[in-house]
């Protein structure tokens, strides 16, 4: 392991606090460069962390289950209360207090089934699922349901291969074992990610016949 | 191969990452964005410059001025849209009154809107529902520009309006947008417009696309989309340049609408203009914007001439390339060769009228045309002569012609050559290219 990696560890920090600290720059700059080189649009880096993070907190399957249902029961009572004309915070304070309803009749459900497994998983992964709401169905509202789709598709795509990849146990290693190479080399990536002008690879796709033509 | 293609050309494509590196932030200082984010301040500046704006009807800032607005006063036609509001997001526009009704108005699509629709479309509005950052926003009607006689046909229900990319005075693209059924009356591309690009130099739209991918049609119709010509194209371009201007965006995409009543009429300004009218003219923005910088340009007025001249002249070269002719003006410059010695250059008026070519007999007599090959009667409203043919070659647009040729006196006349359509065989004769007066004697 590196000396500094071990210098740290030796004061009582835990190994996860190391991994996650240095682990969310990469996620971080696997995001910027899906943007700027391949142009995955997404909701950017902050939306897509925190659903990943939300994930590693209560694991794929169960924070799959959440996000969905938050989706599909925030996107159902978005068009039930659209007839009330009400303005956009209240609408959505609204939206939240009824998707909160849903997820404690999901979660009585687990315990009448015996499923305690999700008790296990931390609530505040829930409750930041349940803000990132906000943001979906603004989507929704602004974009409309085709471009809202695609955006949450994306977004839900970089935060599923950042979880897989900040749990991957070989990454974790990686990190523990390099962590000054991977702190500098990120520097440098997103400087020089920064400053790159190119087309993006969606771009390519986007302009391919005049690409052939000129 | 496509892939060699595809690395030769990258370069000359626009994306996003290099429009904001390169364009966008370096021209676009703050308060340029801060104009052209704020569509009724743009509207001032630009009113105050003398240049054509919508009217505004009515603003609205807060909750309360919505609430307390009689909206039964609005006019038939209105557009209502949100003052930050960005993409075409927000607005709403209603093409009259219901029958009998002076509180009930119809949407492009039939749709009725009523007040209480209103009112609550201005409160998302105000709340910041529309608006870039979700601040509040004021919201304000607008009248609705009035579509050209010429233009309607093309569009379904909705306002077309023509875009412009200005960089450093000069314009270097524009496209002309049409709004479709599934666009719901907007022009947006994103939403399913048609895009149609237009040549700089004469206004005469060329290839077009739709959802992506290219179209010579109108969807649906036989309508083509190619060859329409924009009438007051250069007043168009002096508009957009003006603006650039009077409001310091340096990276400019202005939308203008032709209005049936005023002519050419600014609708919005854009600080980050859409990539998408590369597909519309089927060409890159980077290559043309790599031209454009750096060159001193120190009037509106040249910036129109120099973008009018780079960027002009596609739709000609496609025609030669096809009819393998040369397409020339009414006043076209002229090459004559003497049997000896140096070519003579002159204006020569292009005349599909005649037959023969004629030169005026002080020119032959300079250059030593005097080898008379024959006699022929022409008639002429003055009545019937004889006049000598004699033979000559000369060169138009690069383009030798060996030819025998009329000798008149011409010395009255503007030109002292005419070009008759015996020797026009290799060219194709555009009358609306090269319209100037030819030099007075």
């Amino acid at each position: 392991m590196h000396e500094f990696t071990q210098a740290i560890l030796a004061v009582g920090v835990p190994r996860d606090t190391i991994v996650y600290l240095i682990g969310l720059p990469v996620l971080a700059t696997l995001i910027a460069f899906a943007r700027q080189i391949v142009g995955i649009k997404g909701f950017g880096i902050y939306t897509s962390l925190l659903l990943a993070l939300s994930l590693v907190a209560l694991g794929a399957k169960y924070g799959l289950a959440t996000f969905v249902t938050i989706l599909v029961v925030g996107t159902f009572t978005r068009f039930l209360i659209k007839k009330l004309r009400l303005t956009y915070l209240p609408r959505m304070a609204l939206l939240i207090t009824v998707v909160s309803l849903a997820l404690l009749v999901m979660f009585y459900a687990a315990g009448y089934f015996a499923r305690a497994g999700i008790f296990a998983t931390s609530i505040l992964a829930v409750l930041i699922m349940l803000s990132l709401i906000e943001k979906f169905i603004s989507a929704q509202i602004e974009k409309g349901g085709k471009a809202a789709i695609l955006l949450i598709l994306e977004t839900l795509a970089l935060a599923l291969t950042s979880y897989y990849l900040i749990t991957w146990k070989s990454f974790q290693k990686i990190i523990l074992e390099f962590p000054v190479l991977i702190i500098t080399g990120s520097i440098v990536f997103n400087i020089l990610l920064g400053k790159w002008t190119g087309l993006r690879l969606f771009e390519r796709w986007r302009f391919r016949e005049i690409l052939k033509k000129i | 191969m496509i892939w060699q293609a595809f690395i030769r050309n990258r370069k000359k494509v626009l994306g996003i990452n290099a429009r904001s590196l390169l364009y966008t932030r370096p021209s676009n200082k703050k308060r340029a964005i801060e104009i052209a984010d704020n569509k009724l301040l743009a509207k001032k500046i630009l009113k105050k410059a003398g240049l054509p704006v919508l009217e505004t009807y009515q603003i609205l800032k807060s909750n309360r001025e919505v609430k307390s607005f009689g909206f039964s006063i609005l006019p038939k036609s209105f557009v209502l849209k949100p003052n930050a509001g960005f993409g075409g997001d927000g607005i709403l526009v209603v093409y009259g009154k219901k029958k009998n009704k002076d509180d009930v108005w119809v949407k492009a699509d039939r749709d009725l809107v009523k007040v209480a629709d209103l009112k609550s479309h201005c409160f998302s509005i105000v709340d910041g529902d529309f608006s870039r950052l979700g601040l509040p926003d004021v919201a304000f009607f607008e009248e609705r520009s009035k579509i050209s006689k010429l233009l309607k046909p093309y569009c379904f229900r909705g306002v077309p309006d023509i875009r412009i990319i200005v960089y450093n005075l000069v314009p270097v693209m524009a496209m002309l947008k049409l709004p479709t059924r599934e666009s719901a009356g907007r022009a947006n591309m994103h939403r399913g417009g048609i895009a149609i690009g237009i040549d700089l130099g004469t206004g005469v739209t060329t290839t077009a696309t739709y959802r992506g991918l290219p179209v010579e049609k109108l969807p649906g119709t036989r309508l083509l989309l190619s060859g329409l010509k924009i009438p007051f194209w250069k007043d168009f371009l002096i508009i957009a340049g003006r603006a650039q201007e009077v409001t310091g965006i340096g990276y400019l995409g202005i939308d203008l609408a032709l209005d049936r009543d005023k002519g050419p009429v600014i609708l919005e300004l854009n600080a980050r203009p859409g990539l998408g009218i590369q597909l519309a003219n089927q060409t890159g923005l980077a290559e043309r914007l790599n031209r454009v910088k750096g060159l001193k340009i120190n009037s509106v007025k040249k910036g129109v001439r120099v973008g009018q001249d780079l960027f002009g002249g596609e739709i000609e070269e496609e025609l030669e390339e096809i009819s393998g002719r040369k397409v020339i003006g009414i006043n076209e410059p002229i090459k004559i060769f003497p049997p000896e010695g140096l070519p003579l250059e002159t204006v020569a008026k292009i005349d599909t009228g005649a037959y023969r070519s004629t030169i005026c007999t002080s020119i032959a007599e300079k250059l030593g045309l005097n080898k008379i090959v024959n006699y022929k009667k022409v008639k002429s409203a003055l009545g019937e002569a004889e006049r000598p043919l004699v033979e000559a070659s000369f060169s138009l647009d690069k383009r030798t012609v060996s030819t025998e040729v009329f000798l008149a006196d011409r010395s009255e006349m503007k030109y002292d050559v005419i070009v008759g359509r015996k020797d026009l065989k290799r060219f194709l004769v555009d009358p609306a290219k090269n319209v100037f007066m030819g030099k007075r004697k």
